[in-house]
């Protein structure tokens, strides 16, 4: 009975190894998504901070269906000033 | 269905032409729709009556219409308007209704506008069996931007679709990995699906003004200096789109030999026609009634 729980316990112990393992592999490249995804808003939308960008009518047709890239664009502003921080959070400590 | 666009240097006559098309066309018993984009629009003076963005019928087989671009800049704003509040709930954050106000200034708008009308112009006139579309242009500067708008568009389109893949694909690897499974994203994802969209719309409506046997650009000139290098600008530009130039009318012939010579040389892949001055105004059914087509392109 003992032995019995002792093994699920195992078990459930290495299968949190494994998510553990899976979301620190995939962190990084979340966190280029992120960076690509602020980028691709930004080309679209940089009209707004004086960049060089598409013609307007595409930014406005693609507006509409970018509400998370927009959001993530706002909170990169927000952000700006502590972007290090949020590097070395992903990279781990040297 | 046939398209024709008439372009050229202001006060050259392509709205007296487009006109004399569009009347001597539908007496041989052809549907004709005649629409000038040109925002100073000279039609209703050509035909002396008062014509505005609803179809009139000028005679049996002609109807003419003069599309006001504002209308079209308003609509298209209003309509991308509505459908930002209906997403973004906190626009007032954004200020997004002054910038509205402000965008119909914005560069680009004008040829999009000239884009959407014709759009919707092919479309309404592709249900009515119309056999002769055709569009007084504005001048050469508008004119040629809004030729060049689906190709420039399409740029950055494909540009936009290739960088929104590779996202999407770091994201699928993302979820594969934690889930075990594919998301199918590529396939979900609203942006990549609008994009498409877009890239379809300016595709389709590229290859009709490419398409030789549905468009046909005439290039009208007279036999000045200006107005042909304008018309060689025309030409270079266009070229570099890949749009053919079958006509070219010399308006206003004086009897030149040389002008007329070199205007060969120049536009070798064309058919030159002729239309010699003409005395007193052009207006009126009665008179576009009396006058003949160009020399040369008769037939179409």
């Amino acid at each position: 009975m003992i032995l019995k729980k002792l093994w699920e316990k195992a078990v459930l112990f290495f299968k949190d190894i494994q998510i553990v393992n899976r979301e620190n592999a995939t962190d990084i490249i979340e966190f280029e998504v992120e960076e690509l995804e602020n980028i691709f808003a930004l080309l679209l939308f940089g009209s707004f901070i004086g960049m060089p960008s598409p013609p307007v009518y595409i930014s406005f047709e693609l507006l509409p269906v970018m509400e998370n890239e927009v959001n993530l664009m706002f909170e990169r502003v927000n952000l700006s000033y502590d972007a290090l921080a949020r590097l070395t959070n992903v990279l781990g400590e040297p | 269905m046939k398209i024709l666009f008439f372009v050229g240097k202001g006060g050259v006559g392509k709205s007296t032409l487009s006109a004399l098309y569009a009347v001597k066309l539908a007496r041989r018993g052809k549907k004709v729709f005649l629409n000038s984009i040109d925002p100073a629009h000279n039609l209703h003076d050509i035909f002396c009556i008062n014509l505005s963005s609803t179809p009139r019928e000028i005679i049996p087989g002609l109807a003419a219409v003069e599309t006001d671009l504002n209308i079209w800049v308003k609509k298209y704003l209003k309509e991308t308007e509505r459908e930002l509040k209906s997403v973004y709930k906190y626009q007032e954050a954004f200020n997004l209704h002054k910038y509205f106000k402000t965008l119909k200034y914005a560069p680009g708008i004008e040829e999009y506008a000239v884009f959407l009308a014709l759009e919707d112009t092919v479309k309404e006139s592709k249900t009515e069996d119309i056999d002769f579309l055709i569009f007084d242009t504005p001048p050469t500067a508008l004119t040629l931007k809004f030729f060049a708008l689906p190709s420039v568009s399409l740029i950055w389109l494909k540009e936009l679709k290739i960088f929104r893949q590779t996202i999407l694909d770091k994201k699928e690897i993302i979820t594969k990995i934690k889930s075990g499974t594919r998301g199918g994203l590529i396939e979900k994802d609203p942006v990549l699906k609008r994009i498409d969209t877009l890239i379809a719309r300016y595709e389709e409506f590229f290859s009709v003004l490419k398409a030789p046997h549905i468009s046909s650009v005439f290039v009208v000139l007279n036999p000045f200096k200006l107005s042909r290098s304008e018309s060689l600008l025309i030409q270079q530009e266009l070229t570099n789109l890949g749009i053919n130039i079958p006509y070219v009318i010399l308006n206003k012939y004086t009897g030149d030999d040389e002008f007329m010579h070199s205007l060969k040389k120049e536009f070798k892949d064309s058919i030159i026609g002729i239309m010699e001055t003409q005395n007193g105004e052009i207006e009126g059914v009665e008179t576009l009634d009396s006058l003949e087509l160009p020399v040369g392109i008769e037939q179409l």
